[in-house]
């Protein structure tokens, strides 16, 4: 079994190699990441995709994909980091002006059924984690 | 011979024999569906991607992930990506993959148009695996059979324009790839969601789901009541769940309606981002719908499986 389960990088440098139970985790569909800078003069810059935002009304249709690709970011550390310093340059910030950098994720929380009858709402508050600070 | 050994050489034979029909029998599979319905999956999200200027922030030199630090990271198939440094270049293999896609599409040179559109896809994907999503890996092994799948087809311009006949003699392996790669994702993913939080009770995980932000109808509530949720979770995880076998019974096109019908469900309730998925699934799904299942009935009982 535990040969079985070996990786088999031929196959899946090709994708065929199956990881379909991925879709049944259940992902941590409501949060949203978000990236933050602190430059040496102590302001703190949130990022923007610009790309994203030019996209105007379109954005749902023209980046579809970027709920999955959330995903693919909440499980991939290396990657966030990637996409920030993406950020960075896409927002014109040289990265000599920045002292620190942020990660975080905001998470809506989803009320239980009985929860919810009893507040009257399905969602709680907004909780905020740090994922990566560097 | 001594009854026993006489016994086992009858099912040694007739197993081998009908394994034999199983993969090597004649193949009465619709491809052109399959074929048509991956191509323009293909062409659809490409053509997103390319005017979005999504192409660029994903694969691009100075994308998501520059050329540099990619090198380090990416599988073999994505290099053709990296070999030039010129920003320039990911737009020739964008072109080259719309060109292949639309081939394939139409049934042009068909299998070479599988062979490269697989070839770029997966390229595509691999230079970037943040745009990794469902539908690439259902598109992979739906190419793969593409490749091999027995070529001109019915509605093809290999056939309609270049007039090459279609194939005498065909084989079924290259649908049996196809199909029984879907029914390692159906069983795979419901025991997956078995062994997971999918609860086969009272099923409140899609209470939690009409809430979750892929949601399209989150102020619906008749969606989420407990009947409902009941009836969704423990409905799709059964048929999900039998797929794997039933769809070698006479219950074939009916599970397969089935299943195309729930992913269209799917593409509706839920937001863009499991469009693709759907479409690509329907496409696939299409593998084992044969040529002879939509022949106008010519009474009533025929419609019913036999």
């Amino acid at each position: 079994m535990a040969k079985l389960n070996r990786p088999v990088p031929f196959l899946q440098a090709l994708l065929l190699c199956q990881q379909w139970t991925l879709f049944s985790e259940m992902s941590p569909f409501n949060f949203k990441l978000q990236y933050e800078i602190e430059l040496i003069d102590g302001q703190v810059v949130p990022l923007r995709d610009v790309d994203r935002e030019s996209a105007g009304k379109w954005e749902p249709a023209f980046f579809y994909n970027e709920p999955k690709t959330e995903l693919n970011l909440y499980a991939d550390p290396a990657a966030q980091r990637r996409y920030l310093e993406y950020l960075v340059r896409t927002n014109g910030i040289y990265a000599s002006w920045i002292q620190r950098r942020t990660i975080f994720m905001r998470y809506q929380n989803v009320l239980t059924r009985e929860q919810s009858a009893t507040e009257g709402r399905h969602y709680g508050s907004d909780t905020i984690f740090v994922l990566d600070t560097y | 011979m001594a009854p026993t050994r006489f016994l086992f050489s009858i099912l040694t034979k007739t197993t081998l024999r009908q394994l034999d029909k199983f993969f090597f029998g004649p193949d009465k599979t619709m491809w052109d569906l399959v074929r048509i319905g991956s191509g323009l999956t293909i062409l659809l999200s490409l053509g997103l991607l390319g005017v979005s200027g999504n192409y660029e922030r994903y694969y691009g030199h100075y994308g998501m992930l520059p050329r540099p630090e990619a090198i380090d990271v990416v599988h073999w198939p994505a290099f053709l990506f990296l070999m030039k440094s010129d920003p320039e270049w990911i737009w020739r293999i964008y072109w080259a993959t719309v060109a292949a896609a639309l081939c394939l599409t139409f049934g042009l040179w068909t299998r070479v148009a599988a062979i490269a559109t697989f070839f770029l896809y997966v390229a595509t994907i691999q230079r970037n695996l943040m745009s990794y999503n469902g539908e690439a890996g259902v598109l992979g092994f739906t190419l793969a059979a593409l490749i091999f799948a027995p070529t001109p087809q019915r509605f093809s311009l290999d056939h309609l324009l270049l007039k090459k006949p279609l194939p005498e003699v065909t084989e079924s392996w290259a649908a049996r790839f196809l199909q029984l790669n879907i029914c390692l994702m159906y069983f795979f993913t419901t025991a997956g969601k078995l062994t997971a939080q999918w609860d086969i009770g009272r099923g409140e995980i899609w209470y939690n789901i009409t809430l979750c932000d892929w949601f399209r109808f989150p102020d619906a509530e008749w969606l989420r009541t407990r009947w409902m949720c009941w009836l969704i979770v423990n409905g799709s995880l059964l048929l999900e769940g039998s797929f794997a076998i039933l769809v070698w019974t006479r219950l074939r096109l009916l599970l397969v309606l089935a299943m195309m019908s729930i992913h269209v469900v799917i593409i509706v309730l839920f937001g863009n981002a499991l469009f693709f998925f759907n479409v690509a699934t329907i496409a696939a799904l299409c593998g084992f719908l044969k040529t002879i299942d939509f022949k106008w009935p010519k009474k009533l009982g025929d419609l019913m499986p036999k």
